[in-house]
């Protein structure tokens, strides 16, 4: 599909320092990202571990119901503004400009200032544990009226510094959401036709729209908190003549389409991960693509189904019951063509391609609880209890999470010019897959037999489930170290990584790995998709003059 | 077509055919089993309302466990089956697409998300006739009944519904009877109709009985009316659902429901009791949980009684 030169790398040059400046390179502001979310997952995952630790038995023991609650709203917000969402940025920031043949982002130093946006509102979020009262306790959704008095009623409290974060975070998505629309839209190089774009971009394309419609209602439904909260308004504040409903309307609308935008990035990894393992061209990429466009769309009119049990209105509970059962249409569309992508190919069974197989299937289990949890009926009975904690887990680490280490192990050669250790990263998969479902299945008995979310103490009943549960995230822990192990030994001494060691055909692997400054030497001119695999000429085996046999078969 | 038969051409042997046929019943057995026998999974359905979500539930979760248990199985088949030898470097076949597959793959979730429409629609009828939010309107738009705006009808017994008033406050629950009554403890006699008008003190708190299925936010400043009927004698468990604060997770209390006769002794003792403790108790001023400015505690029976607890 290319033709184009590749230099070798300069990257080797230049100093580890760079790490720490306002580099405006598209591969540094990406790898930033990536640590940075990399961090903010290890301190709310220890957060997890706390929590787990004090719900194996049903009283208080562990911590004080203060900080218990402190600690599930931090872990929230963190895992999802912190990590999930920055951590695809990161991705995508590294990934885009060379997928679709670009030198860097169309705004460099825009794309600085959206990561170093970051780090400092992340410090602020966690300096909140220095305020008397501590941080933030009201869950990660903060519902007024009472995250206007909890954890105390001082106009600067945790409370308020959720509030900032969240808008400083929310800028930052704004910015990189302008950043990538500009960037697909205006720098795909010759031939880079939208309908010839790799999955991953249409994705990152697809969600720093929805970025762009959502996050300002997000914003400001924090900035009204805020005012309520440290001014006296009552926007939200029934005493005043407010309607806390209008707060969860505003804070759903984003939310909710949140769940896409760090769900879709994954499922545009996936989509490059399948054909290159199965060495076969993506099953329907006309098909993924308008039902990731449909996904988006509809998804911005499902909102309303997080509060069925919020005193809402008949004919919206009915109509929100509709919107959010049709997205299981789209939803299953990619699902058939992944797994028809699958069938029938030669699968190379590496650590990414574990980690995209276990994607598909986990993604399926979250997936049709969800279509139950769009029923009103059934939603009234399971609304707030652990089986939303069940569902939304395998959603966003059944699916976003796992999709996400899929995406690391497929680049990371890439990204460092090492390769990954094969045995660590497959224990890290069998050992992720095994804690997550020990984790998370149980929590779907726990919340239909009753057991409410967001709570420190229990009924003795489900002490087994959750002693259960417990153990399974303790597993879960321990599965991040052969991760961290594997990351940290190979990016030093790993096996030099080539150009191209999966035999992939997509643009990025066209170019040196690290991929030198600015990229491409000579722009590249796409002639197709980038999934052209099994045809003569593009690599089809062993007779193929184009194939490097001996790459291939050093790999695995 | 071709292009169709070339995409299944890894399945043309009677044995394969036989073991994706046997594949897919031993699936379809397993999810009816799983769908029916749920009693580990739900808890006992303990009012009327209860037993038709427990059948659209059990029928969702057929569903859900068919298409699971057929997309891992695929998957898994497929990593065994397709998975290339050592050093085989070849590419599979070049198949992008095929219409028939596509239509056909989309017609499974447009027809399973239709009927899964409609039942819930129907369910949620029989809920809402007794239930209904209807703030705005529109009723006449979903075609919902409205029983519940005419005045309470008499139930079978041709007792009138019993009316609950439910406080919820941080971090106790007041169940108000008529007659002066508040107390800590909810009771219901069998088989008859319960209504509950929920109000909050302070913030939202969340109204569950998982027994009953029924789930409301009390969200502050409004009474919110939900109705249901009580169909199995027991004890169960009263659960706020909505974060509330510090002590949330011990905002539990016991539902008793019970026959009649022992229902009506238990309310008299409680009337006795009230009036002695409303005449003996002064109300004291600072009774609010917390500094926020919010609507006093909304009755003195109320506030003698959270005295009392405390």
């Amino acid at each position: 599909m290319v033709t184009m030169t590749s230099t070798s790398s300069q990257g080797k040059t230049e100093r580890w320092t760079r790490y720490f400046t306002f580099n405006t390179d598209h591969k540094v502001v990406g790898i930033q990202y990536l640590v940075t979310a990399f961090i903010f997952y290890l301190i709310g995952g220890l957060m997890a571990m706390i929590i787990r630790a004090e719900l194996a038995t049903p009283e208080t023991n562990v911590v004080s119901p203060d900080t218990y609650n402190g600690l599930f709203t931090m872990h929230g917000t963190i895992m999802i503004f912190l990590f999930l969402i920055p951590a695809f940025q990161g991705l995508g920031n590294y990934m885009v400009p060379l997928m679709i043949g670009a030198r860097d982002m169309a705004f460099p130093r825009l794309n600085t200032t959206a990561f170093w946006i970051i780090p400092p509102a992340g410090l602020l979020l966690l300096s909140s544990y220095f305020l008397p009262g501590g941080p933030a306790a009201a869950g990660w959704w903060s519902y007024p009226p009472l995250s206007l008095t909890y954890p105390n009623t001082n106009p600067v409290n945790g409370q308020l510094f959720w509030s900032m974060s969240i808008v400083l975070l929310g800028t930052s998505s704004i910015i990189g959401a302008i950043n990538f629309i500009t960037t697909i839209i205006a720098m795909r190089t010759e031939g880079m036709t939208l309908f010839r774009m790799p999955l991953f971009a249409w994705n990152m394309l697809t969600i720093s729209l929805m970025t762009l419609v959502g996050t300002p209602v997000l914003a400001a439904a924090a900035i009204l908190l805020a005012s309520d909260q440290v001014l006296g308004t009552g926007f939200f504040n029934p005493a005043l003549g407010g309607n806390p409903v209008v707060y969860q309307h505003m804070f759903w609308f984003y939310s909710h389409p949140a769940v896409y935008i760090m769900f879709l990035p994954a499922a545009g990894a996936i989509s490059e991960i399948l054909p290159t393992f199965s060495r076969k061209p993506l099953f329907g990429y006309k098909e993924i693509v308008l039902a990731t466009i449909g996904i988006a769309v509809i998804g911005f009119s499902v909102w309303v189904h997080h509060m069925f049990a919020s005193g809402t209105p008949d004919w919206m509970r009915l109509f929100f019951m509709f919107t959010s059962m049709v997205i299981a249409v789209p939803t299953g569309i990619k699902v058939f063509n992944w797994t028809a992508t699958i069938w029938g190919g030669r699968l190379w069974m590496t650590t990414p391609m574990l980690f995209a197989m276990g994607f598909v299937v986990m993604f399926v289990l979250g997936g049709v609880t969800g279509i139950m949890l769009a029923s009103v009926p059934v939603d009234i009975h399971v609304n707030n209890t652990y089986f939303i904690v069940a569902h939304m887990h395998y959603v966003l680490f059944g699916a976003s999470v796992i999709g996400l280490f899929a995406g690391i192990y497929y680049w990371f050669p890439k990204i460092t010019g090492r390769m990954l250790n094969e045995t660590l990263g497959k224990a890290h998969f069998w050992l992720t897959m095994v804690g997550l479902n020990i984790t998370f299945l149980p929590m779907h008995e726990a919340g239909l037999q009753g057991m409410p979310r967001r709570v420190a103490v229990y009924a003795e009943q489900f002490t087994v489930l959750n002693v259960i549960e417990s153990l399974g995230a303790f597993a879960l822990g321990l599965s991040t170290l052969p991760f961290l192990l594997n990351v940290l030994i190979s990016w030093v001494v790993g096996k030099q990584a080539p150009a191209d060691p999966w035999r992939s055909h997509g643009l990025e692997w066209t170019v040196s790995s690290p991929p030198p400054v600015e990229n491409f030497e000579q722009l590249p001119v796409v002639t197709g998709t980038p999934y052209e695999y099994g045809i003569v000429g593009k690599g089809a085996g062993p007779d193929d003059p184009s194939v490097d046999t001996q790459s291939a078969s050093r790999m695995e | 077509m071709r292009n169709l038969l070339r995409f299944l051409s890894d399945v043309p042997t009677v044995s394969r055919v036989i073991l994706f046929g046997t594949g897919l019943t031993l699936i379809v057995a397993v999810s009816v089993w799983i769908g029916q026998n749920t009693a580990f999974l739900l808890p006992a359905a303990a009012s009327k309302e209860a037993v038709s979500v427990d059948a659209l539930f059990q029928f969702m979760l057929i569903v859900a466990c068919v298409i699971f248990f057929s997309i891992t199985a695929l998957i898994v088949y497929a990593s065994f089956v397709f998975a290339r030898e050592p050093g085989d470097t070849r590419d599979g076949p070049p198949i992008h697409d095929n219409n028939l597959l596509q239509l056909v793959w989309t017609t499974i979730p447009v027809v399973m998300v239709g009927y899964l429409v409609v039942y819930s629609y129907d369910v949620y009828r029989e809920l809402a006739a007794k239930n209904p939010i209807d703030i705005g309107g529109h009723a006449h738009l979903i075609g919902l009944d409205r029983a519940f705006a005419a005045p309470p009808p008499a139930t079978k017994t041709g007792l009138p519904p019993v009316v609950i008033r439910v406080e919820a406050l941080q971090y106790a629950w007041v169940f108000h009877y008529p007659g002066e009554v508040a107390v800590s403890e909810l009771h219901m006699p069998v088989g008859r109709d319960v209504f509950f008008d929920l109000q909050s003190n302070d913030v939202i708190h969340g109204f569950w009985i998982p027994e009953f299925r029924i789930k409301q936010d009390i969200i502050p400043g409004r009474t919110t009316r939900i109705r249901l009927t009580t169909r199995e004698a027991g004890k169960y468990m009263l659960e706020c659902t909505m974060l509330c604060g510090t002590y949330h997770g011990a905002m539990r209390v016991a539902v008793i429901v019970e026959p009649q006769a022992d229902y009506d002794r238990w309310l008299k003792t409680q009337m006795a009791q009230s009036r002695e403790i409303t005449v003996a108790t002064r109300l004291p001023k600072d009774l609010t949980p917390t500094r926020i400015e919010q609507p006093a505690l909304r009755s003195a029976a109320t506030r003698t009684l959270i005295q009392n607890l405390r």
